[in-house]
């Protein structure tokens, strides 16, 4: 696990993802692929194939926040960079690019009466608006603060979603032996301010079959909302998200790769939320798109939740995927 | 027929039918550039070889304005509308508009303040409570003037007011900076994108742009200056200069290519400053992620009231802007 630590320990806001970037081009590097970038940022990691165009995708940015405004006493104010759940950012801890650290507060009254960005503040303990742009100015971008940590068979960190991903992508690329497809492994920019890089990369490898590597809630813990997706009950194949409604023949495909191979496996339909497989399968004249997803519990937050054997799982079946012959 | 901020500002060009726009830029811009031509958008776009033909850069902003369309006429001659794009139905009591392309004038009324019950002034009013009185008798009156489907715009009068003016759709005055700067010889083949649609998602745009396929692209926006508000909510404010845009709804701007734009800033000592719009739109996506991917920057001439009958901008930051603009096309966008 610890390419994964390396993974979610690179700081890399949607579009910002150098830092990421820069890892994920070196593994490639090292595995011996042929890599490019383009306009947005996304790498593209190709193998050459002589079938069809099967297209690996997993989204290496990662939520944040970004500084609109520095107030004269030095507090900073913040807009959303993703999908953050206002009610929990009270309290947490940001990290800026260059290193900064920083508290999010509340205007307590206003707060409690409404959750919204606007009463909430980022404190990097600067006494006045200069020393506040010694260290921070407008336009500047951080995360969540939340270290990785392995205990058995689980694994707790920020940004899981979606270095898990690219952690089975580059895992996949160096155990893959034998197959007849043309390869595209994608690690795309700006997932979660709208699946943008998803789209322009798509849009230049132009494949025939897609499938979108990223994680999924679960419905295993207190009182949740009922979903048939539970940690460590293996890799998720979706069906459906708010974005897509997966190809029956990618959906079918996938199943029956698991049940021959012997890969614990689930069925995902998340109602919430939705994934890089949406962008690319409305790509030019369409794609046949899916996905497969690692089950995770917290998502959004820095201690997204997820179990080894279910990363383990997920690999074997994008391996199955990688070395079947596709139609 | 002289260019004119005033004129500009009092085009009728709604969202969707900027015709009067179109025609009123083109014929300013014709002989500034090599080839110009309109799409089935209604995008006017106007290309101008560079010194050198190695890379495509595009410039772009819009050229349409929030406003209304007719829906329907009642039994009683008033004028019942929707909106076009997005505006604030509490800005609209008791303004003046002008419908279709004989300009009808209309007052969108509402009940006067004595006979309104406490419940009704204390509530925002409603798009669908509000109607367009034309002075029309009755229905076949008023359809004599006024049809469904017809745009309807503001009818705001263009004031200067020392350093800052006011008016109605100052939103497409990113025209003025882009119609300057094509006085510059391009360092590169440059595209000068007029777009329409900006209300709608930035269709115009997006069509633009997937036709093009620029290397690098700068958008040229009216944000929000919301700076008489409280500090929370500030993001852009008037006469401090070209505000350089690091994030929007719509994109993220490019990190090598906002620099670049910053430094240029810098050289031509044009004042600027940064902004995070992390609430509004602007068009900058629709090029980001048109085709392939292009990386993109945006500025934009901070903008008071904007969706509104009246907006207020200060002329120094058009300035700011357009010697802004005038650099990136001559210099090459920096690349």
């Amino acid at each position: 696990m610890r390419l994964l630590k390396k993974l979610t320990g690179a700081d890399a806001p949607s579009g910002r993802e150098s830092a990421i970037r820069d890892i994920i081009i070196s593994e490639a590097e090292k595995l011996g692929y042929e890599i490019t970038t383009d306009a947005l940022g996304s790498v593209v990691a190709h193998r050459p194939g002589n079938g069809k165009k099967l297209m690996l995708d997993a989204h290496m940015d990662e939520i944040g926040v970004i500084v609109s405004y520095i107030e004269d006493n030095g507090f900073i104010r913040f807009g959303a960079v993703g999908g953050l759940d206002i009610k929990e950012l009270h309290k947490r801890r940001v990290r800026f690019q260059n290193g900064t650290i920083g508290a999010i507060g509340a205007e307590e009254e206003k707060f409690e009466k409404k959750a919204e960005l606007s009463a909430m503040y980022i404190d990097i303990g600067a006494a006045d608006k200069a020393a506040a742009e010694q260290l921070v100015m407008t336009g500047d971008t951080a995360v969540f603060d939340g270290a990785f940590h392995q205990q058995g068979d689980t694994v707790i960190s920020k940004a899981l979603d979606d270095r898990a991903g690219c952690y089975m992508l580059l895992k996949v690329m160096k155990k893959l032996k034998k197959s007849e497809n043309d390869l595209y492994f994608v690690f795309s920019a700006q997932e979660e301010v709208g699946l943008r890089g998803a789209k322009t990369a798509a849009y230049a490898v132009m494949p025939d079959y897609a499938i979108a590597v990223d994680v999924t809630d679960t419905g295993d813990v207190p009182s949740c909302k009922p979903m048939d997706v539970k940690l460590s009950g293996g890799a998720a194949i979706k069906v459906m998200d708010r974005s897509v409604m997966c190809d029956v023949h990618v959906v079918d495909t996938l199943r029956g790769l698991a049940k021959s191979n012997g890969i614990p496996h689930q069925t995902e339909i998340m109602t919430e939320g939705g994934t890089d497989a949406g962008a690319i399968a409305l790509t030019r004249g369409g794609v046949r798109a899916g996905g497969i997803s690692l089950p995770t519990r917290y998502i959004h937050s820095p201690s997204e939740t997820a179990s080894i054997a279910d990363i383990e799982a997920c690999i074997e079946l994008l391996l199955a995927a990688c070395e079947h012959t596709w139609e | 027929m002289a260019f004119t901020l005033k004129k500009l500002s009092e085009l009728c060009a709604v969202c969707g039918c900027e015709d009067e726009a179109r025609s009123y830029i083109l014929a300013e811009i014709k002989d500034k550039c090599d080839s110009v031509k309109t799409d089935v958008l209604g995008n006017l776009i106007a290309y101008k070889r560079g010194i050198s033909a190695d890379k495509k850069l595009l410039i772009g902003t819009n050229i349409d304005e929030p406003g209304f369309i007719v829906t329907d006429v009642t039994d009683t001659g008033f004028v019942k509308f929707g909106a076009v794009g997005a505006v604030d139905a509490r800005a609209l009591v008791s303004k003046r508009v002008l419908i279709g392309e004989d300009r009808i004038k209309g007052v969108i009324g509402m009940k006067a303040v004595h006979v309104t019950t406490r419940a009704e002034r204390e509530t925002a009013v409603k798009l669908s409570e509000l109607y367009i009185d034309i002075g029309a008798k009755n229905k076949k009156k008023a359809e004599k003037r006024v049809r469904k489907g017809d745009y309807i715009t503001f009818d705001t009068a263009f004031e200067s007011m020392g350093d800052c003016i006011k008016g109605k759709a100052l939103d497409r005055f990113g025209t003025v900076c882009l119609i300057e700067a094509m006085n510059e010889t391009p360092a590169y083949d440059t595209y000068f994108v007029f777009s329409a649609q900006r209300e709608l998602e930035g269709r115009g745009m997006q069509v633009a742009a997937f036709s093009i396929r620029p290397d690098a692209a700068l958008i040229v926006d009216t944000p929000d200056a919301a700076d008489h508000f409280r500090s929370e909510h500030i993001n852009a404010r008037l006469g401090s200069g070209a505000a350089i845009e690091y994030m929007d709804r719509t994109s993220i701007a490019d990190t090598a290519m906002t620099a670049a734009v910053a430094r240029l800033a810098e050289e031509k000592e044009i004042k600027t400053q940064n902004m995070t719009a992390t609430v509004s739109r602007t068009i900058a996506g629709a090029v980001g992620t048109a085709a392939g991917g292009t990386p993109v920057a945006c500025v934009g001439i901070p903008c008071r009231y904007s969706h509104t009958p009246v907006c207020m901008m200060n002329k120094n930051d058009i300035s700011a802007v357009s010697a802004l603009c005038s650099a990136f096309v001559k210099e090459g966008g920096a690349l």
